[in-house]
């Protein structure tokens, strides 16, 4: 497994330095000087030009790119162009709030759809199927911003049970910190939960039609230790694959939800930092999320050779 | 009933099973008034081609029929003197793996990919006894050794993948017999195998029967199989029982029209007597080798080699029969000639002219002269375009104008034994042996000098492949095309080819007339595959077993 897992940390190599080149390039070429907006509105010709040589903007792109990189590769993600502060800094503050509600979102997902698909593959047709794929399509029908407007609406505007924004780290007692989050990652999670449930269901429903489960039939088994020893074991290639493209995919629901619950996490940071054109924020976090969906990949790629031995080691 | 050991109770009494499909509204029968008995000890073949009904009824004594499609309707199966419609679901469930057995047809597919082998046997034994897991393990491994697996702990940690075909299958076999059950059902259980293979795997069943007077219910589509296994034979068509008689009576006499067509359509070892015609060769392939390679991010890596120094010369006005195992190559050969696969060494000549090695590369001109039919007739044509577009294509391809396409095309359906009307229709409306004449069409009417046929009866039922062979036969006679067949069935090769050609691990073995071949084999190879050939000693055709060696 130990080659494997370097063979696929060495091929990512490549990938980062696209993805930074892509980035940095992409970057330089939207509208927008950084300098000028440091400025201010009153600001003259003179002082834009010392600013932006101050910040190295008036260096060739080229020459600005392997200065960042290879700064990058030290650790160093250099200074925000707008508050001074280290953008290392900057982002493990943020940190926190993201990664709480990422976690929570992934555990509750796949802590409500996988035994859900699993119910409504085992009693396919049935009523509860049809609820079930009902509730699916109404969960991906509606998007983020919707359903946590309505959970805020509800739960806290019209039941006060909960807080209607804002963010408490475990440091301030775990029901505080919890409590805080439910309504982010409920919302958050709705359309992850739909997707999975479907997806789940559909897989272990193709594998429940394949020869083995009649070989496993004609043992003896009954429904339940075939669909239990034969049909989850074999239905959880493709469920990993889906749940490496969810967790990736958060990255983006993100965003939106830590703007309506107003949460200081990195999502708030990209948005903020993409108002501010502060591109030395902006590469960062885009390269860090780079190597969190590269990382995620490796960690599904190895989980599939834990679960499926005709992938070979 | 004759042939059958007196005294006994039997085993299994199936009484006017009635199955139909499991629509409410309007069912449809697909078995109807079967009855059989099946003696301890006896082994009873049901054969019938496809539709017949045969693995319904084997299913249905099983009660694996597939709940949402097929459901069992009328009629009484008697397993041990109970009636298994009275039995309740969780008692079946007993029954199964105890009593009464399955081996499947598909080996490949029929284990549970990601558990290992010693696992998925013994639960067989887990959930049906309550053995500890130190003696459940000693009876797998005594059941590997008895399915005459080598290295039985090794196979016990194995998955399925590293097993071959036939391995599989004695694992299937271990798995269906290791708590001893008094019937097992073998539904098609060599068909996907190698002939040497099936040969081990047959002998394998009949000595396990033997060892533990098991009844078995053996389904075949293939009478060589059942001349060499069955005590009594049922004969199915429709989901109807059409006969139902000793091996002998059926072989030797039987009384229906369709049992008799039926086992006069088997092709047997003994070549029948052919001018050997010594035209010039139309088609020569000198040292021919192709090598698979995989090309991986560093470079190639070390190949297979699926063919090796082939030469091999076709005359006009012959059929040349190309016999060999999977993985022999047979079918690489036929796609290095046409160019459907490139970059294979040596030289093919057509006329005297080489080839390029792909065909994008070739003039249609000597595209025209090749044509090849493949296998499986459902998907060789697009299912959305009319038969008459498909038919057709080559000729407009070429250039030909759509009246003169049509005219010929129409001249050519005559010759494989179709109606004009067939042109408007789509491929889905008809059945197998038609589509197969479809796909013939289409070859010949380009006017190839050679034919490739891959497997091109292989998919078919025995008398639907007797026709199309008869086919080949008069196309052949009729426009002097050379054919080159290729097949894995040597009794095939045998009825329609005057030169065969053995082919093993990408090399020839051997070639000659079918009688240097098949009556005086030079290589060992060759001997094997003869000797694998299930039911060379019957004469189907005359009704009578053979009283000399084939050849």
């Amino acid at each position: 497994m130990l080659p494997v897992i370097l063979k696929r940390l060495a091929a990512t190599i490549p990938v980062l330095f696209v993805v930074a080149v892509v980035i940095f390039s992409v970057l330089r070429l939207t509208p927008g000087d950084p300098a000028a907006i440091v400025a201010g509105d009153g600001a003259t010709v003179q002082q834009i030009e010392a600013i932006r040589h101050h910040m190295g903007l008036d260096r060739p792109i080229p020459v600005q790119f392997v200065t960042w990189i290879s700064d990058v590769l030290r650790g160093d993600f250099g200074t925000s162009l707008i508050s001074g502060l280290p953008v290392k800094d900057m982002i493990v503050d943020r940190m926190g709030p993201t990664i709480a509600i990422t976690l929570y979102t992934v555990i509750y997902t796949l802590l409500i759809s996988i035994p859900v698909g699993i119910l409504a593959a085992w009693r396919r047709g049935k009523a509860i199927d049809r609820l079930v794929t009902a509730g699916s399509v109404l969960g991906f029908s509606v998007p983020v911003f919707i359903t946590a407007y309505l959970l805020i609406f509800l739960f806290s505007m019209g039941l006060g049970w909960l807080p209607v924004q804002g963010y408490k780290p475990l440091s301030d007692g775990v029901w505080n910190h919890l409590r805080h989050l439910i309504l982010p990652v409920a919302s958050l999670s709705t359309i992850y939960i739909a997707l999975m449930t479907r997806f789940v269901r559909t897989s272990i429903i193709d594998t429940l039609g394949e020869d083995y489960i009649r070989t496993a039939h004609a043992k003896g088994l009954n429904e339940r230790e075939v669909l239990v020893r034969h049909a989850l074991g074999n239905a959880a290639v493709p469920i990993l694959t889906i749940i490496g493209i969810t967790v990736t995919m958060l990255i983006g629901g993100v965003v939106v939800t830590e703007s309506v619950f107003n949460i200081p996490g990195l999502g708030r940071l990209v948005v903020e930092a993409i108002l501010a054109k502060d591109f030395t924020i902006i590469q960062a976090l885009i390269v860090l999320f780079s190597v969190v969906d590269i990382f995620v990949n490796l960690v599904i790629d190895v989980l599939y050779r834990v679960v499926d031995p005709r992938i070979d080691s | 009933m004759a042939g059958t050991s007196p005294s006994t109770e039997p085993i299994l009494s199936v009484r006017d099973l009635r199955v139909v499909t499991a629509s409410r509204s309007n069912p449809r029968t697909v078995v109807e008034a079967v009855t059989f008995d099946v003696m301890p000890g006896e082994t009873l073949c049901i054969v019938g081609e496809s539709g017949s009904g045969k693995s319904v009824t084997a299913f249905s004594v099983m009660g694996l029929l597939p709940p949402d499609a097929l459901r069992i309707a009328g009629g009484a199966v008697t397993l041990e003197g109970r009636n298994l419609a009275e039995v309740r679901y969780g008692e079946i469930l007993a029954l199964r793996a105890t009593t009464m057995s399955m081996v499947f047809q598909e080996p490949m597919t029929a284990l549970n990919p990601v558990q290992r082998i010693g696992e998925q046997i013994g639960e067989v034994i887990r959930i049906h006894r309550d053995t500890p897991a130190a003696e459940r393990r000693r009876m797998v491994l005594k059941m590997l050794a008895e399915v005459d697996l080598p290295d039985p702990e090794r196979i016990y940690a194995a998955y399925p993948h590293e097993l071959s075909g036939g391995q599989r299958q004695r694992i299937v076999i271990a798995m269906a017999l290791i708590l001893e059950p008094k019937l097992l059902i073998a539904d098609e259980p060599t068909t996907a195998l190698d002939v040497t293979t099936q040969k081990q795997i047959l002998h394998l069943m009949r000595e396990l029967k033997t060892r533990h007077n098991t009844a078995v219910i053996f389904i075949t589509h293939d009478f060589g199989v059942v001349s060499e296994i069955a005590d009594r034979i049922l004969v199915m068509k429709d989901g109807m029982v059409v006969e139902h008689g000793t091996r002998e009576q059926i072989l030797t006499n039987p009384v229906a029209a369709y049992t008799r067509k039926l086992v006069a359509s088997v092709p047997n070892l003994h070549p029948p007597g052919r001018e050997a015609a010594r035209n010039a060769a139309i088609l020569q392939v000198r040292n021919m080798s192709k090598t698979y390679g995989r090309a991986s991010l560093f470079g190639k890596t070390a190949g297979v080699a699926a063919l090796s120094a082939i030469d091999l010369d076709v005359h006009r006005d012959e059929v040349v029969g190309i016999v060999g195992e999977s993985g022999s190559g047979k079918s690489t050969l036929a796609r290095c000639i046409i160019g459907l696969v490139d970059g294979w060494q040596g030289e093919v000549r057509l006329g005297g002219e080489a080839l390029a090695p792909n065909s994008r590369q070739r003039s249609n001109a000597i595209k025209q002269r090749i044509q090849i039919v493949f296998q499986d007739p459902y998907r060789s044509l697009n299912p959305r375009r009319v038969v008459s577009a498909s038919l057709m294509e080559g000729l407009r391809n070429f250039g030909m104008g759509e009246r003169e396409a049509l005219a010929k095309v129409s001249e050519v359906l005559a010759i494989v034994g179709l109606e004009r009307d067939v042109l408007r229709r789509y491929p889905h409306q008809f059945s197998g042996g038609q589509r197969q004449r479809l796909c013939l069409a289409r070859a010949i009417v380009m006017e190839p000098e050679i034919l490739i046929a891959d497997e091109a009866v292989s998919a078919l039922d025995v008398t639907v492949q007797a026709q199309v062979l008869d086919l080949l036969d008069d196309i052949k006679r009729r426009t002097g095309v050379a054919i080159l067949f290729i097949t894995h069935d040597l009794r095939v090769a045998a009825q329609i080819s005057d030169k065969i050609v053995v082919m093993q691990k990408g090399r020839i073995v051997e070639q000659g007339t079918p009688h240097q071949v098949i009556g005086a084999p030079q290589q060992d190879y060759t001997r094997e595959l003869i000797g694998s050939a299930p039911g060379a000693g019957w004469d189907f055709k005359n009704f009578r077993a053979f009283d000399t060696a084939p050849g």
